[in-house]
């Protein structure tokens, strides 16, 4: 152990010494070039190659031609028959309070004012949602019974979950252009993943004495997978649905850099003009379809034999027409819009709280804001780019990789670390890095000691976690519009609003580690007289570390996420790269800051990984 | 289809070997005597079933007992082919099962076969009427007529009543019945049970056990029974084979089984069974006239019903074969001796 320390502190001084500080530019390989290239054709080619003139231009329409259908049905209908629909299939589960609430979620986004801009978002998201449901359910079957395809796919939905949406989207302008449907595209690559996961673990999860009952009755492999395997599937098939729709509100924000328009226009204009309350109240109309879609999905799935209401045939058709009636007579009468809405005065207040709040603390949040600027990030940048060599950051950095998980993953880390430097973008790499690391301590240091407290009161958790929860719904861009208002434009805003962000699911994370522990574990200690301090420190915090470690895992992937909408209010990095890279749009940049977000991700995810596999106690065996 | 002086279950010389490489090697490997252990070191593949050979007469039911790991599970999946046999040969009334392609094997399925799962593998999302009807289903035979026949079993194994609930809303007992009653449903002629009971506690599995023994006295099917209860086996079995390590320790009637195991693996098991209600009056026959002929009994018997008599009066009792010929006497003597074999 002593001898491989004195080598690696070798090892360190030779590279310090004899390498160069920061990138040299030298180094760059030039990734860009080819993709530029392919670019510049494509754009020469757009109107004339048969590729768009036969594959991708038809099929751009037909995305189209869904997406205007639906939002010109949702547009005709009167305002409350999509309310009266979603409380009726709600409330087929006697659940009558859910059903109320969904409802009203349905006219939410009317009494604030933004019906259209819904219709414009759930139009999309239902074409997306429909595209996502036609190919993922048969992929994910596929995955299932067939281990080769399995093997094949998982290494790409795993890629497809860690690159950064404003990297998908440059080739989709390239191919597509700019629009509602291409941003429909957009957001079915993001959320097919959890689609063909949780169809393929559906199919999976089914009981085998079930497949083998149906084979021992003679049924063909098609009868199995029609009559048992699909069916007892659907609960997790729905799930996944329910899950795309999740993901695919995530990127309701980022879409409207390709045209999606709707609620995600809404949000980025509030941001620009500094409206936070209204950015907040448009924002919860997002929630508001996300719960409503959530509550119907799941009404629709329900263990067989639970009690439902029972609706006579007849009873269902009249309903039907009575409501089909209503309909054409709502229409007649033009109630089709939302009558009245509460609009931007509802949000006024919110965003005089926040000026208010922003002169007041003025005296607190500027220095803060100048200490992380000046004294971290500054600092941070000119001793990676003028301090230390590269050489030196691949040596530490594959020293603590081979450390924690051994030399393949120090070999990797070496390799990774080496080839965002070889990209180009260094610089921007080491700056998003010091920003992460900035909110990752901050997240840390708030996230732990609530998470310690609320392990040991079950109840407090059980009321609050359905509110962590919730934050998670919120599209990330919106947790930046009230910091871009209290600090000033620039990397500081982004930070804080990456740790609001990422802090419930560290909270959650650490204080469900707490409360596993084994409770003879910590009845052996005090029955041995430990004091309630021992008990914390020496026996519950050192059992939860595996659990802890993975919420800090989990806090590092949701600030790294929060790259791009950190670059979106001026937090600079690969988060603004890719902006760049999109709005350009470059394709060649695009594809770096992708490979570099994407291998820094995927080393920070699995040495901490490893780090809390090390800390695991030895499970007797 | 074969006659029907055939054994309805024939198997010869079956072997199944996981795991993956060159079994064939491995199959040699065994023959040449190495241990289950020794092979898994050496090739990495496990021999779950071992040069196994029986045959079930029409209307016998054979139980195969053995403890978790012994293959039992492997070796009734083999004949179902819903596990493939690595080499052997399994002939059904004649008809060879290995050769059946697969819409031969899905016909012998649907209309000769069925199973009963341990954990009841039944389908959660269909109503016990449709789970009971599914082997008619997948025939696609009309709904009316299926639900006619569902129903009609569904009231002999006891179920009146439960058709349109779901199988979780019933108890475990209650679910192996509808799996009973789904096997029923296709009026296979060979039944297969794969630890049907073993899931259920112990005064269920022992109605559940009368409960067959009372079908099986009216349908008269050709039953191969697995459990890893020796008592279960000793009570439902016409024949018993005692399986450790993939291979049979010993096949005969329970009594046979009783009177004399095979090996030390066997005795063990014999050891905790209470022999006097397992053993026929024959086994504790001596040579001999009673005084008076004024009591016998049958030397089909079991023992247990000859203590109270013994017990009443210490004179030896006249027994007597099926032509009600005397063959011998038992006495207190004879009967202790069989009974104290039980303490060592």
């Amino acid at each position: 152990m002593k001898r491989r320390i004195s080598g690696i502190v070798v090892l360190l001084i030779f590279a310090q010494t004899l390498g160069t500080r920061g990138f040299p530019d030298s180094l760059n390989i030039g990734l860009a070039e080819p993709i530029t290239n392919l670019q510049s054709w494509v754009r020469k080619n757009r109107s004339s190659h048969w590729l768009f003139e036969f594959i991708l231009n038809p099929f751009i329409s037909v995305v189209e031609f869904g997406i205007e259908l639906v939002e010109s049905v949702f547009t005709w209908l009167p305002w409350f028959v999509p309310a009266i629909i979603v409380f009726a299939v709600v409330a087929r589960t006697r659940r009558w309070g859910v059903a109320s609430f969904a409802a009203l979620a349905v006219v939410y986004p009317g009494l604030v004012g933004v019906w259209s801009e819904s219709i414009v978002t759930i139009s999309l998201m239902a074409v997306a949602v429909f595209i996502c449901v036609l190919i993922g359910v048969p992929l994910g079957v596929l995955t299932a019974l067939n281990r080769r395809i399995e093997l094949a796919l998982r290494p790409i939905l795993d890629g497809m979950q860690t690159v950064p949406a404003t990297v998908y989207l440059i080739p989709i302008v390239l191919f597509f252009g700019i629009g509602p449907a291409p941003a429909a595209i957009a957001t079915v690559i993001y959320a097919l993943p959890p689609m063909v996961r949780l169809t393929a673990l559906g199919i999976q999860q089914v009981p085998k004495s079930a497949v083998e009952a149906a084979q021992m009755f003679g049924a063909t492999k098609r009868q199995v997978l029609a009559k048992v395997q699909l069916p007892l599937a659907v609960p997790s098939i729905i799930t996944g649905i329910n899950q795309t729709v999740m993901m695919a509100l995530g990127i309701v924000v980022i879409a409207t850099l390709v045209g999606a328009g709707g609620l995600g226009q809404e949000i980025n204009q509030t941001v620009r003009r500094l409206q936070p309350g209204r950015g907040l109240v448009v924002s919860l109309a997002v929630v508001a379809v996300a719960l409503v879609l959530d509550r119907v999905s799941m009404s629709l799935v329900s263990t067989p034999g639970a009690p439902r209401v029972r609706v006579k045939r007849n009873t269902l058709y009249m309903s039907l027409i009575g409501l089909a009636f209503a309909a054409v007579v709502g229409k007649l009468l033009g109630w089709v819009e939302f009558p009245f809405s509460w609009g931007t005065s509802f949000a006024d207040p919110i965003d005089t709280g926040f000026k208010w709040f922003r002169t007041t603390f003025d005296v607190v949040t500027r220095p803060f804001n100048d200490f992380i600027v000046r004294e971290i990030l500054v600092r941070a940048q000119t001793l990676f780019n003028e301090t230390i060599t590269w050489q030196a950051v691949v040596v530490v950095a594959s020293a603590f990789a081979f450390y924690v998980a051994g030399w393949k993953m120090s070999l990797f880390t070496a390799c990774g670390v080496t080839f965002i430097g070889l990209t180009g973008r260094w610089l921007d790499a080491v700056d998003t890095l010091a920003q992460t690391v900035v909110a990752v301590i901050i997240s840390i240091l708030i996230a732990l000691p609530i998470g310690i407290w609320l392990g040991r009161r079950p109840r407090i958790e059980a009321i609050i976690a359905p509110v962590l929860d919730a934050f998670q719904t919120i599209p990330n861009l919106v947790y930046a519009i009230p910091f871009v208002m209290i600090f000033s434009v620039g990397p500081v805003p982004g930070i804080v609003a990456a740790v609001v962000y990422a802090i419930p699911p560290g909270i959650r994370l650490t204080s469900l580690g707490i409360r596993q522990v084994n409770n003879e574990s910590v009845e052996a200690a005090t029955t041995f007289g430990a004091t309630q301090r021992q008990i914390l420190w020496g026996v519950r915090i050192k059992l939860a570390m595996p659990s802890i470690i993975l919420a800090i895992n989990q806090m590092v992937m949701m600030v790294l996420a929060m790259a791009i909408i950190s670059g979106m209010v001026g937090g600079g990095g690969l988060g603004y790269r890719s902006i760049e890279a999109l709005t350009g749009p470059n394709s060649g940049l695009g594809v770096e800051v992708g490979l570099a977000i994407v291998i820094m991700a995927t080393i920070l995810d699995r040495l901490l990984q490893a780090t809390a596999r090390r800390l695991q106690a030895p499970v007797a065996v | 289809m074969g006659s029907g002086d055939q054994p309805a279950i024939d198997l010869r010389h079956v072997w199944r070997v996981f795991g993956p490489g060159d079994s064939a090697r491995t199959i040699e490997l065994a023959k040449s005597g190495s241990s289950r252990a020794e092979i898994l070191q050496k090739t990495k593949q496990t021999v779950a079933v071992r040069d196994v050979s029986f045959s079930v007469a029409q209307g016998e039911t054979f139980v195969v007992m053995g403890l978790s790991g012994s293959g039992k599970s492997t070796l009734i999946r083999c004949l179902s082919r819903l596990i493939e046999p690595t080499q052997g040969e399994i002939l059904l009334s004649g008809d060879d099962l290995l050769a059946m392609d697969e819409d031969q094997l899905r016909q012998l399925r649907r209309g000769r076969m069925s199973m009963v799962f341990q954990h009841f593998g039944l389908f959660p999302h269909r109503k016990v009427i449709d789970n009971i009807a599914y082997g008619l289903e997948v025939q696609k035979i009309d709904k009316s007529v299926r639900l006619a026949k569902a129903t009609e079993i569904l009231n002999t194994v006891g179920l009146d009543g439960w058709a349109d609930h779901y199988p979780q809303q019933l108890s475990g007992g209650m679910q192996q019945r509808v799996g009973l009653a789904r096997a029923l449903a296709v009026d296979p002629q060979i039944l297969l049970f794969d630890e049907p009971f073993s899931a259920l506690d112990p005064l269920i599995r022992k109605e559940m056990q009368d409960e067959l023994i009372k079908l099986q006295k009216t349908m008269q099917r050709t039953i191969v029974f697995i459990t890893h209860d020796f008592a279960e086996a000793l009570r439902l079995g016409d024949r018993i084979a005692i399986m450790k390590d993939g291979s049979f320790d010993q096949i005969g009637t329970p009594e046979e089984i009783v009177s004399a195991p095979a090996t030390p693996y066997v005795r063990e098991f014999v050891n905790d069974v209470p022999r006097a209600k397992v053993l026929s009056v024959k086994s504790v026959t001596v040579a001999g006239t009673a005084a008076s002929n004024s009591r016998t009994v049958m030397s089909v018997a079991k023992i247990e019903t000859i203590i109270p008599m013994l017990l009443e009066r210490d004179e030896p009792i006249t027994v007597l074969d099926a032509n009600n010929q005397a063959i011998g006497v038992v006495n207190r003597a004879s009967v202790a001796k069989i009974l104290q074999a039980e303490q060592k």
